[in-house]
């Protein structure tokens, strides 16, 4: 893949590596879980992609404050968490899809995938492939057909002849036994 | 209700979370061009960042604790030869040869003649509502977009072919001075001027009367930066065609956030076009509209008049 990035995390500078360089590094190997957070923190695309831009700016404004003892990529989402906050402050139209302790949430479940074996996040999202294939087919055809075909559920719901309410529970349902699967795999652990 | 109703617990925070996260993960997993949009997104970042460094919006002069001060020469080594590669990069791609690019594509669409595209929309994922499901609604069954051929000429004449949701084809034309639809093979209604206002179109589009892809497409010019430029082939052909992909300049802009077109290398003429991230009237979520020419080839003199419709109305005339 694109990340044979030799291990940049906290690592002494390589002489011939620049900050922003090395900066960029970091961005790279931490872009698809930061996108990720904010996929799940805001609906609008648009915003999610515009928060990933503040993100990286603020970031490299605030680079002196980044305690190296820490991952990075925690640190990025610190960031983002707060612009989240500041964006549904600004939109207040928009109902907010996240609050602190969603926000916090969906951080530390980052924080237990980041912990997983491999160098991207495909690699450390692995376990998710296989609790795909343990979907029962009440619940894998819906996730198939809206994920992969990217088919809109009012399609899905004609296609399998039921109701767009009955597919959008169903996969509610999907994602939450998806959720529940990498628990038992200890990917993710349960929280009280 | 069956086992399938809304009658479960509301989730709880943790578990909302998860599905959020879930939703996201999904997206990024099933997403062919993950990798792609990663990298465009980083290169935005870094850039951006460099342009604030350069216009000195950024002290930095205490930045580099991070580092040990060697690398601060070194870095403003680096710095400089970036400069210089995003100076030359900015030189030789935009905005002359990607604006001259977009002038191309304009100057042929303002071209006259006869085109015939054939429309496709994808609804494209959204994170899981933020709460419970709201009351059930009534859906009215509409004619979609996707499936439909546009037909145009001289950019002021339209016929647009859908697939009517209660049988047969619907048929909204407008000969340049009346715009008309055909249902059920029988002329329904009529009226003076365009009258593409019913018609489910993207804002982009609806603004000005969608006939007219060129002022359409005028909005790159202001709205737009052209963050691409170079020349490919449509995924799955073969040509070599010019490829524009335009990313609207802010959030405030209203318009699909990404226009991609691919153009015929020697007219410019668009092959292609997608608006990603489209926001249609009457609904929330993004979709994809893609424009596919099929064909330039003349049409009849009176195709955008409803006479030849209304005997071939219910059966084809795509």
């Amino acid at each position: 893949m694109a990340e044979n990035v030799t291990q940049p995390t906290n690592e002494a500078a390589p002489r011939q590596t620049g900050p922003l360089e090395l900066f960029e590094i970091l961005v790279r190997e931490n872009a698809d879980t930061l996108t990720a957070f904010l996929r799940a923190s805001v609906a609008d695309h648009a915003a999610a992609e515009d928060l990933f831009q503040e993100t990286m700016l603020v970031a490299w404004r605030r680079i002196d404050d980044y305690d190296r003892a820490r991952p990075f990529g925690a640190w990025l989402r610190g960031i983002a968490r707060r612009l989240v906050l500041e964006h549904y402050r600004q939109v207040a139209q928009e109902v907010p899809l996240a609050d602190e302790q969603l926000l916090d949430c969906l951080d530390r479940r980052l924080a237990q995938f980041e912990q997983q074996p491999g160098d991207t996040l495909d690699e450390k999202i692995a376990a998710l492939k296989d609790c795909l294939t343990r979907l029962a087919p009440l619940y894998q055809e819906p996730v198939e057909l809206h994920y992969q075909q990217q088919r809109t559920t009012d399609w899905i719901a004609a296609h399998l002849q039921t109701t767009r309410d009955v597919i959008q529970k169903r996969l509610q349902r999907a994602r939450i036994q998806l959720a529940e699967c990498l628990e038992r795999k200890t990917v993710l652990r349960a929280e009280g | 209700m069956n086992h399938e109703g809304n009658n479960s617990p509301p989730l709880s925070a943790g578990r909302q979370a998860d599905e959020r996260l879930i939703h996201a993960l999904l997206v990024h997993l099933h997403d062919s061009l993950a990798t792609q949009d990663r990298e465009r997104r980083v290169a935005r970042a870094m850039q951006a960042i460099r342009q604030s460094e350069s216009a000195g919006v950024n002290a930095a002069t205490s930045r580099i604790r991070l580092f040990p001060l060697w690398a601060k020469r070194v870095a403003w080594a680096a710095a400089a030869v970036v400069l210089v590669a995003i100076g030359l990069t900015v030189l030789t791609y935009t905005p002359q040869p990607a604006m001259a690019s977009v002038n191309d594509i304009l100057a042929a669409l303002g071209r006259p003649g006869d085109r015939t595209y054939h429309m496709t929309v994808v609804e494209l994922p959204e994170p899981p509502e933020p709460r419970a499901p709201a009351e059930p609604t009534i859906q009215v069954p509409r004619p979609g977009l996707d499936g439909a051929t546009l037909y145009l000429r001289d950019a002021t004449q339209y016929l647009l072919v859908r697939s009517d949701p209660h049988g047969g084809l619907m048929f909204d034309g407008y000969d340049g001075q009346r715009s008309w639809r055909v249902k059920n093979g029988q002329l329904a209604e009529t009226k003076e001027g365009p009258g593409a206002g019913g018609i489910p179109m993207p804002s982009i589009m609806a603004d000005v009367p969608f006939s007219d892809l060129r002022r359409t497409l005028e909005r790159i010019q202001v709205d737009y930066k052209v963050e691409r430029l170079d020349q490919t082939p449509l995924p799955g052909g073969n040509a070599v065609l010019r490829h524009v992909v335009a990313r609207r300049s802010s959030r405030e802009v209203k318009g699909p956030e990404t226009i991609e077109i691919w153009a015929d290398p020697a007219t410019g003429l668009p092959r292609c076009i997608i608006f990603d991230r489209a926001k249609f009237q009457g609904s929330p979520e993004p979709h994809r509209l893609t424009l596919q020419l099929s064909s330039a080839a003349p049409l009849a003199a009176d195709w955008f008049t409803p006479a030849p419709h209304l005997t071939a109305a219910g059966q084809s005339s795509r």
